[in-house]
Parts: C-alpha cells; sequence; structure tokens
C-alpha cells in the first residue's frame, strides 16, 4: 500500500506540468517611435517595472528619432550645418558618441558605410515621406561623387568637431536604429530587466531569452511572402537585415532601391537581402548595409575585416549564401530547402 | 457454434485489473491533451493587435469575417480579417506598402501603414516567433 | 591462468528469450512500416513475459540485449537508428520497473505494456528531436504516436499474456 499513489498522481500531474511550461511573465508593447512601429517583449515577474521601461523605451526611441533626423530639422541637421561651414564648433553631448561611433565603423567598412552622403540621399529622393520617382541624372551624380565627403572630413578633437567638405550632410539611417535598440536594451538591464527583446522596423536585438528557450526569430523572404527561416538569438545579440525591398520606387521598368553604392552613386543592386547577427546594434546595423553594398564579389573579405562572422546573403537569383558558423545558426523552414545554398568560407579570423 | 459476444471484450482477452483501466484510461486522455498542445504551436494566429500612434493597442478576434476602421495620423485605414488572415485594404500613405503587402497569416508578423502610424501585430497563444526579422 | 566463467541456469534463459526477441526484432525491422517510426514492437511481448516470469532485472537484460545484439545483426550499431532504438528501451524500461515496483499488485500487463509502450515512442520522438531532426513540426506528430502507442501497448499486452496462460497451463 506504501507506494500506491505515487506513480498514478504522476500521471496525473504530468500534463498539468507540461501545461504550466508554456506559461510565462511575457508582456509585450509596441508603439510608434523612432519612424516606425517599435515592438517590445519583456519577461519578468515585476509588471510595473516592465511597463515603466517599455514606456521609458518609447519616449527615449521618440527622442533620439527626433534628435537624429536627417532632414526634418533637428540636431543633427544643425550639426550638418555647421560641418558644413568648416569652422571648429562644440558637438552636441548626446550626438557625439554616435558620430565617433560612426566615423570609426564607416573607416572599418572601407567607407561602404558613409554617414556623410545625405545629399547623395537626397538626389535620389529617399530623404522625402513621398515616394521618389526619378532617378537623377548622371551629370548630377558624376558632380556628387567627385566631392563625395567621407568620416574623414570630419574632424574630432575633444567634445569638439570640423568639417572638411562643404558637401558633407550626415545622415546616420544605417547606424542610428541599431544603436538606439542597443542603448534602450542596456537601460531595462540597469533597471533590473534581464529578459528582452526589441523589434524596430523587422530590427531586433533580445537580451536573455524567453523562458525554457532563446528568443526565436523569423526571416522573411525577400519576396516578402512568409518566412524562410528561423534564428535562436544568443543571451545578447542582434539580428539586423538589409533588403532592397524595404524602400524602392521603379522607373522605366527599372526598380530602384534606397541602398546607395558610395563607389558608383547608384542602388547596389546585385543583392536581395543580407542579414548580420552579432552582439551589438550599431555595428551589426551598420555592417548589414555596409556589406549589402558590398556584394557577391567582396562581402566576406569585408565581413572578415569588419569582425563580423555570422552572415547570410540572398542574391538576386534567390540562392542563399553564408558563412559556415551562419549555417549553423539558421534553421531553414521546410518548404525552403530546394533553395540553393552556397557556404562561402570562414569569416573567423 | 456459438457466438458469445462476451469474448470480444477487453475483459475476454486480458485481465483488466484497475490500475491497467486508470491507465488506459489516463494515457487515452493523453491523446487530445498533446494534440491541443502540439497543434497550438503550429503558430495559428489566434488575435490581432491594432496599434495607432502611441495610443494602448486593441485587440480583435480573428475569426470569421471583419472589417475594421480605424483613424490613424492622416486618416482612416480599413482592416480586413478573414478567416485567420489580416489585410489592409486602404490606408492614406503615397506608397501604399502595407495595402500591397496583402494577406498576411504568420503570428509574430506586424503590417505597419507608416504614414499613418497604425500597426496590425499578428498574435498567437503560443507564438512560433518572438519577432520577425525583414 | 585459466579463468572459470559461471555460466548458469539464469543466464541460459536470459540467453534465450534475448534470443527470441531479437528474432522477433529482426523480422520486423525487415517488413517496411506504411508509416515511419510507427511499429508495433513485438519484441515487447518477450519483455512483457519474462518481468512476470522473472522479475525486472531479467526484463532489463533480455531488452538491452535485443537492441544491442539486434543492431549488430542489422549493421545498424551506434548509428542514429541505435541510439533512438536504445532511448526507447531504455524508456520502456524505467515505466516498467516504475509500475513494477509501487503498485504491481493493481496492474497487470496490460496497463504496463501500454505506459512502457507510450514512454518508448515519446523517448524516441524527444532524442530525434534533439539529436536529428530539430524542427518544432516532429512534435506535433505526438497525439498520433501516443495513439498507436496505446493500440500496440494493448495489444501486445494482450498476446503476451494469452502465451502466459498456455505456459502456465503446460508448465
Amino acid at each position: 500500500m506504501k507506494s500506491f499513489r505515487w506513480p498514478l498522481a504522476m500521471l496525473l500531474v504530468l500534463p498539468v506540468l507540461l501545461a504550466a511550461c508554456g506559461k510565462q511573465d511575457l508582456y509585450r508593447y509596441q508603439s510608434f517611435a523612432f519612424g516606425t512601429l517599435i515592438e517590445v517583449k519583456i519577461r519578468d515577474n515585476d509588471k510595473t517595472l516592465a511597463d515603466r521601461a517599455a514606456a521609458d523605451l518609447f519616449a527615449d526611441f521618440d527622442r533620439m528619432h527626433n534628435d537624429w533626423h536627417a532632414w526634418q530639422p533637428s540636431k543633427l541637421t544643425q550639426t550638418s550645418a555647421l560641418l558644413a561651414t568648416g569652422e571648429w564648433f562644440t558637438a552636441d553631448s548626446t550626438l557625439l558618441p554616435l558620430i565617433k561611433l560612426s566615423k570609426q565603423y564607416s573607416l572599418l567598412s572601407n567607407g561602404l558605410f558613409n554617414p556623410t552622403i545625405g545629399k547623395l540621399i537626397q538626389s535620389w529622393g529617399f530623404h522625402d515621406s513621398e515616394r521618389p520617382q526619378i532617378p537623377p541624372s548622371q551629370e548630377t551624380i558624376t558632380r556628387l561623387l567627385d566631392t563625395l565627403p567621407t568620416v574623414n572630413d570630419i574632424e574630432i578633437e575633444g567634445n569638439r568637431l570640423r568639417g572638411h567638405n562643404p558637401q558633407l550632410q550626415l545622415d546616420l539611417g544605417a547606424i542610428a536604429k541599431g544603436y538606439a535598440i542597443s542603448i534602450g536594451l542596456q537601460k531595462m538591464r540597469n533597471l533590473g530587466i534581464k529578459h528582452a527583446l526589441i523589434n524596430a522596423g523587422g530590427d531586433l536585438c533580445g537580451i536573455g531569452d524567453r523562458g525554457q528557450r532563446p528568443w526565436r526569430i523569423g526571416i522573411r523572404k525577400p519576396s516578402g511572402n512568409g518566412i524562410m527561416a528561423s534564428i535562436e538569438l544568443g543571451k545578447d545579440e542582434c539580428v539586423f537585415t538589409s533588403g532592397d525591398y524595404e524602400r524602392y520606387f521603379t522607373y522605366d521598368g527599372k526598380r530602384y532601391n534606397h541602398i546607395i553604392d558610395t563607389r558608383t552613386g547608384y542602388p547596389a543592386d546585385k543583392v536581395a537581402s543580407l542579414t548580420v547577427l552579432y552582439k551589438k546594434g550599431a555595428l551589426a546595423d551598420a555592417a548589414s548595409t555596409a556589406l549589402f553594398v558590398a556584394g557577391p564579389d567582396y562581402w566576406q573579405d569585408l565581413a572578415k575585416k569588419m569582425g563580423i562572422s555570422d552572415v547570410m546573403m540572398i542574391d538576386k537569383r534567390g540562392r542563399i549564401i553564408m558563412s559556415p558558423s551562419m549555417q549553423e545558426r539558421i534553421k531553414l523552414e521546410p518548404g525552403e530547402k530546394e533553395r540553393e545554398i552556397i557556404i562561402s568560407k570562414s569569416l573567423t579570423q | 457454434m456459438i457466438y458469445d459476444l462476451r469474448l470480444l471484450t477487453l475483459n475476454a482477452m486480458i485481465k483488466m485489473k484497475v490500475g491497467d483501466w486508470l491507465i488506459l484510461f489516463l494515457s487515452l486522455l493523453l491523446v487530445p491533451l498533446s494534440w491541443s498542445m502540439t497543434q497550438s504551436d503550429s503558430g495559428a494566429v489566434a488575435a490581432i493587435e491594432v496599434t495607432v500612434g502611441n495610443q494602448p493597442p486593441v485587440v480583435y478576434s480573428i475569426k470569421g469575417r471583419q472589417q475594421i476602421t480605424v483613424t490613424g495620423e492622416l486618416g482612416n485605414s480599413v482592416i480586413e480579417i478573414r478567416d485567420g488572415k489580416v489585410r489592409i485594404i486602404s490606408s492614406p500613405g503615397k506608397r501604399q506598402l502595407c495595402v500591397l503587402s496583402g494577406w498576411h497569416q504568420q503570428s509574430g508578423d506586424n503590417i505597419v501603414c507608416l504614414p499613418n502610424k497604425v500597426g496590425v501585430s499578428l498574435i498567437s497563444n503560443r507564438e512560433q516567433f518572438d519577432g520577425i526579422n525583414f | 591462468m585459466k579463468k572459470n566463467i559461471n555460466i548458469t541456469e539464469e543466464d541460459r534463459k536470459i540467453a534465450a528469450f534475448a534470443a527470441l526477441a531479437i528474432v522477433i526484432h529482426v523480422l520486423e525491422s525487415s517488413f517496411p512500416s506504411p508509416f515511419p517510426g510507427i511499429k508495433p514492437g513485438l519484441a515487447n511481448i518477450i519483455t512483457l513475459l519474462v518481468l512476470f516470469r522473472y522479475g525486472w532485472r531479467f526484463a532489463a537484460w533480455v531488452s538491452l540485449l535485443r537492441v544491442t545484439a539486434g543492431s549488430l545483426l542489422l549493421g545498424t550499431f551506434m548509428s542514429p537508428t541505435f541510439f533512438l532504438s536504445l532511448s526507447g528501451a531504455l524508456a520502456s524500461l524505467l515505466a516498467m520497473l516504475l509500475l513494477w515496483s509501487s503498485i504491481r499488485p493493481w496492474v497487470g500487463m496490460a496497463g504496463i505494456s501500454i505506459l512502457a509502450s507510450i514512454s518508448h515512442v515519446m523517448a524516441q520522438l524527444l532524442v530525434a528531436w534533439w539529436l536529428f531532426i530539430p524542427h518544432r513540426g516532429i512534435l506535433a506528430l505526438t497525439p498520433i504516436l501516443i495513439a498507436t502507442g496505446i493500440f500496440f501497448g494493448l495489444f501486445n499486452a494482450i498476446i503476451a499474456s494469452s502465451i502466459e496462460k498456455r505456459l502456465t497451463d503446460t508448465v
């Protein structure tokens, strides 16, 4: 009689336990900020804390978006105007670290991520909320390329800046979002939150995990129709994708996307999408753009130089080209097994 | 020959004790239970959450057919729900990206009409993905 | 130096039952299943019989010998199939042991066989999921596997108990 109950009790308890596994203290928040839909997931026991952290994040994102706006009057456009004068000035204290980081990453990317080419991007009409319609003339592009600024035209001394190219116009669109997400997560960590995921318009960074499993991210097909693969984020990791489908216009039957190749002045058109996994949001953001521009022939060398080892590229033919370490992380969806997959050489040093 | 229907019952084929019956019934219970647990993990969308600007999101069921009109920054966006799928029928905005993106049915996905600041999130009880990267 | 190996009567019995189980195991493997992963597991009839006649230690020997020798015969030793087989056998042994040592007076072959059978398929499914097919889709098979596990668990128990009856009648 002594042990009559427990095995049966276990049988009864087992389903309950299994069902309980699915339960989490997971809080979702979403709001429009940073010019996109921001979705925040926080796993914590303290709902009040999570609520406050999310509200703070949205407020911070809104402020950063306004401060860093590349074409509406902002701290960034003021800074650009001051740089164009060629005189020394004291940089805005909130903007300075981001400008320093942008310079560092631009040099690291051999200039393929270039935060000083606002004028070129503007000429393509991507600084307009309205859909651009006509590509700039070849003369305009040649003229802009002849005097194209680089980050070397920004001289930094302590907290003072000086510009060396009147054409210099800052556009931090390829780094600001990643930088902001990482700052946001750091703030949450300081508040004592250990598990959170921020999704800013399709680019994500996570800390901690989902509970019982890592944060699991679906990667959308470049065609936009369905999920092609999934990936589980590390304890502190970001996944950023640059794609030719994000912003584009069609003129005379040709499609022009918003990622401009600083070498040609035209949109980079050899890649459909490029995905990067990296710990730091700012570098993940900048690298996904730079490697997209680098294209099929150059991305591996550049990724190595930038210290990025997990890269997946979808080329225009729909082929997947990825690094061996990325292959270990990516799980293709069942319907995607027929896709041609090319594994590049290892990108680790 | 006499046919005895009792021969067809379980007790005639094997001696069933109390524990045997209990185990049989409990394990039969496991079938529908595991069914509901594993099938709900397929990422089927349970509801949508509509966010307008920085207002708190509003939840709508995904069942049946309905049209929802919300007023965003520039005007009205019309959301259509049909049998577990969602799309935007109309929304002010020059590029019409959210309208052109068509039907969505993947949980964890978002449809965003950026100019009008209207966002639609597809949520499920047990999401297959915590977020969608693109 | 000469070492004496004592082969006891018990060893002979274990070997004989294991041999019987291996034959069933190999025969069953040679018939392709219409649904991959779904098999009656007829060799468990022997394990059940041994359990009720000689106790769980004896049953464990027979079951593990069957998995190892069976895989050697089929040429699957140390392959994924072997580990699947082994995990299933270990899990079902554990289930048997659990029932046998706790509520033995209240259960017969049916209950033990059903639970062992479910443990068997679930262990295999989890191992397959962890090691070989780490895709969530595979877990969706759970209800089907449990249902067939119950059916064949009961089926095997009925056969085992009728054999057991005859053995008791004749011996």
